[in-house]
């Protein structure tokens, strides 16, 4: 690394600087805080010139989108399970809501299960508890597993994994059951396939159930799309294919080949040029052009969308995506790093240095 | 190059390494003494090099002559004891046109051997000892194991080669050569590598030899025993070896640590050889034979080459020799057998408890269940700080210990205790699951049995045993251990339960 070091003048330069600075501040180089980090790692732009917001203002945390979700979860951290219970049971119907509900609490209870009880014993065979329940065994499996490789995970954690994923299965089922309209518990199996590497026929089966009770379910195309990907248990040409399908199905789900891409650029360097990916880019921009980024699943979008015009080099477009998400840097594809903050600045300060220097693809004008 | 060339080559080798060592002795003693005499101070300074020298090399030479081990291994049969053996071998040498050896001896391996107790680097021999392996005898037909002889005998077959007898002999010196240097001294490690080296461009030349050997050894065997029968045998032996490895390793010796021994051993042997469930497993060895690896210096061709070249030879049998097992060779067999097993023991097996095979396998199996338990009695009594016992364990449980009586940790660091509970449950259940086993087990209500493969199951006298149930929900978030403990107190387990060892 060192040596490599030497023909790259530009970054010899930046790591000297960090360990002087480092050395200023009297820690080691892999102390320094992010912040002086970034200071000195990213590219030195106006953001402001470009009408952005200043790098200081952006943040990875995301700003309140359900407020009753946001409430119960206050009141299960309390140890209070009534209101969660409540909402979980309003949102039937409401099915990509209802994912998002159950999924946040089903974290929490991964963590802590004593409200889950007291919700067991206080409303006996309630079917929502056990659509929670299940989701929650998914989340408790993970847990176990950890997100190390193979050769970091013991044979125990793995053995947990397992175990507990069977577990989920089980009552992922008796919650299909017992909630026969609701898309939910098919999801949690959806989710769980990958752990349990269920074959290409079982999953389509789950996927059927899925669709038929929801079309459109967003986290549903989501899990399936990670199924499909070629570091679990499909290939890049199945994952697009996916992709593509659900992208033809609603102008919602016009993100996913995007997503598709970015998992298989690894493998298949051209994706990014590849005329599905670019169509569902042109119609996810003029989807895009009439919405803000008030939701999550919007800020997803137009983060996949700017990756992807960074790579066909459309910077002047991408300046415009990173306008329209202002300050927010907490969704995809910058949360698949330790530091989405620093990556979502070092991608807008490339798409703004080019602009600057006139580089890349102009906007069309629409 | 021819045969008796190269066997020429390797007999001038030989003595070569005599005249090598003992010529680089005289000489520097030679040396020595020239020196003292006319320089008296150089010759002492002198001294200092040429003794330690000196030494070594005659040290070197003492290795070549002496035998490794003191104690020939195995069991010695007079003609007396068993004419019929005697006889075949004596008919066989005969045949093969060698002298009969001075000793057979009965070894507890898969093999058979002759080796000659020598002198000069094989130059002189003393004697010759036939070595037959137990397992060939009770594993090989009668035809067989006239191959597996004739082969061992044709080695030293007096015919063209006069010389390769000396050569084979040669070999076993040669590879003993400097054995016993002290390699912690410099001057013998110095020693004991020039010794090694000319070792091993002996080895090398006579290897060509060694393998023109095998093949005329094994035309021995197929004229004797007739190309079928040693072909077969040659085929067999694979066999018998992964038979024997895991019959010592897995059966015989299951329950050494614990001071027991089987009663009888080759009962055990032959009910193993037997089994169906090996058989699928054994049949595949025997169709195909892999050639065992016996270290770099092995001067036998490849199985494979032998068999194929004997099959082409295409040879009848003499007449007169049976396809009868060849055991009934052997007047009163197991005691010779089992004794010859014993002797290949250490020599604290004469100590060991002597108990029949259900016995032995059902002692080896809880010996490894019992060690699988003793973390869960120590984290409880721990935990309850009560003395180690199935009662403290459950009590454990009761009291809602179990996240402390687990020791693996979830893979998240962030996990929250819900996680670390579910890795606690993973690690007990299967301790608590083999604990109570044992309860039952020594309350004489069930056992471990031990199948020939090694595996091992738990076998219960009544199908009222099946604690799974119970087990779980000792277990489980919000559980109970009061099932357990009925079923327990049912069948008259003490509370205070401990297993013993």
């Amino acid at each position: 690394m060192v040596l490599s070091l030497l023909f790259k003048p530009k970054e010899l330069i930046t790591v000297i600087r960090l360990m002087r600075e480092a050395k200023r501040l009297g820690v080691e180089i892999d102390e320094l805080p992010t912040d002086v980090v970034a200071s000195f790692v990213l590219p030195k732009t106006h953001p402001e010139r470009y009408g952005l917001v200043p790098d200081a203002e952006v943040t990875a945390t995301s700003p309140l989108e359900d407020l009753a979700l946001a409430a119960v979860k206050d009141d299960v951290r309390a140890g209070n399970w009534e209101n969660a219970a409540d909402l979980v049971t309003a949102t039937h119907g409401d099915w990509d809501r209802r994912q998002r509900v159950v999924s946040t609490l089903a974290g929490l209870a991964a963590k802590d299960d004593t409200w889950m009880d007291a919700w067991q014993t206080a409303r006996p065979g309630d079917p929502h508890w056990i659509v929670v329940h299940s989701m929650s065994l998914v989340s408790l499996a993970w847990e176990i597993r950890g997100s190390g490789t193979s050769s970091q995970t013991t044979r125990e954690q793995f053995d947990g994994f397992h175990r507990v994923l069977f577990e989920a299965r089980e009552a992922a089922s008796v919650a299909a059951a017992v909630m026969p309209d609701d898309p939910t518990p098919w999801n949690t199996m959806l989710t769980l396939a990958r752990g349990l590497q269920v074959n290409h026929d079982e999953f389509r089966a789950i996927w059927a159930e899925l669709v038929e009770r929801d079309p459109l379910h967003h986290n549903g195309h989501a899990q399936a799309l990670q199924y499909w990907c070629r570091k679990w248990h499909g290939s890049d040409e199945l994952a697009l294919e996916f992709a593509a399908e659900a992208a033809a199905k609603s102008p919602k789900l016009l993100g996913l080949p995007l997503q598709a891409a970015y998992e298989a650029e690894g493998t298949s360097p051209d994706v990014w040029k590849s005329p599905a990916v670019v169509s569902a880019l042109d119609a996810l921009l003029v989807r895009l052009a009439d919405e803000g980024a008030d939701t999550y699943s919007l800020r997803n979008d137009r983060g996949y969308a700017i990756y992807a015009l960074l790579e066909l080099q459309r910077f002047e477009e991408a300046v415009g995506q990173f306008r329209a998400l202002g300050a927010l840097a907490d969704a995809g594809p910058w949360n698949y790093y330790d530091e989405p903050r620093l990556r979502f600045l070092g991608q807008r300060g490339i798409a703004v240095k080019a602009v600057a220097k006139g580089k890349g693809v102009k906007a069309p004008v629409r | 190059m021819r045969v008796s060339l190269r066997a020429a080559i390797s007999v001038a080798l030989l003595v070569g390494f005599y005249v090598l060592a003992l010529g680089l002795v005289c000489g520097l003693l030679a040396l020595e003494t020239y020196a003292l005499i006319e320089r008296p101070f150089v010759g002492l300074k002198l001294a200092l090099f040429v003794v330690p020298v000196v030494f070594a090399l005659v040290k070197g030479l003492i290795s070549l002559e002496r035998r490794t081990q003191d104690e020939v291994p195995g069991i010695l049969v007079t003609p007396a004891e068993q004419p019929a053996l005697w006889d075949l071998v004596r008919r066989l040498a005969a045949d093969v046109g060698t002298r009969p050896p001075d000793e057979i001896r009965i070894l507890a391996a898969v093999n058979a051997g002759v080796a000659e107790d020598t002198r000069f680097l094989g130059l002189r021999v003393l004697k010759r000892r036939m070595f037959i392996g137990a397992p060939l005898l009770t594993s090989l037909t009668e035809k067989q194991l006239i191959a597996v002889l004739a082969h061992e005998l044709g080695h030293y077959a007096n015919k063209d080669t006069r010389l390769a007898g000396v050569v084979v002999s040669g070999r076993d010196a040669m590879l003993r050569a400097g054995s016993h240097m002290n390699t912690e001294h410099w001057f013998q490690r110095m020693i004991a590598k020039l010794f090694r080296g000319y070792a091993k461009l002996y080895l090398r030349v006579s290897q060509a030899i060694s393998r023109h050997q095998e093949f005329a050894a094994d035309r021995f065997a197929a004229t004797l025993a007739g190309s079928s029968a040693a072909a077969s045998a040659w085929r067999e032996l694979p066999v018998i070896d992964a038979a024997w490895n895991l019959f010592t390793n897995r059966h015989l010796t299951v329950a050494w640590e614990l001071g027991y021994l089987p009663t009888t051993f080759f009962d055990g042997f032959a009910r193993l050889r037997t089994s169906p469930e090996l058989h699928e497993e054994l049949e595949e060895i025997r169709q195909h034979p892999q050639t065992p690896d016996r270290g770099p210096y092995d001067s036998h061709p490849p199985l494979q080459d032998r068999i194929a070249a004997i099959e082409a030879l295409g040879l009848e049998p003499e007449q007169g020799w049976g396809d009868r097992p060849a055991q009934e060779l052997l007047t009163d067999p197991m005691p010779l057998l089992d004794a010859a097993v014993l002797n290949t023991l250490v020599s604290d097996a004469a100590t060991k408890e002597r108990v029949d095979w259900a016995t032995l396998g059902h002692i080896g199996a809880r010996a490894g269940v019992v060690r699988g338990t003793e973390r869960l009695l120590q984290a409880s009594a721990t935990a309850m700080n009560q003395p180690p016992s199935l009662t403290t364990v459950l009590d454990a449980l009761d009291a809602g210990h179990l996240i402390s009586l687990g020791t693996h940790t979830p893979g998240n660091r962030e996990a929250g205790a819900r996680a670390r509970r579910e890795m606690a449950r993973g690690e007990v259940l299967p301790e608590l699951s083999a604990l109570v086993a044992l309860a039952f087990s020594d309350a004489g209500l069930a056992r471990w049995e031990l199948d020939w493969l090694g595996r091992t199951t738990f076998v219960t006298s009544s199908h009222d045993f099946d604690m799974a149930e119970h087990l779980d929900a000792a277990v489980a978030d919000h559980g109970s251990t009061e099932a357990l403990r009925t079923a327990l107190a049912t069948a008259g387990v003490a509370p205070d339960y401990r297993p013993a060892h």
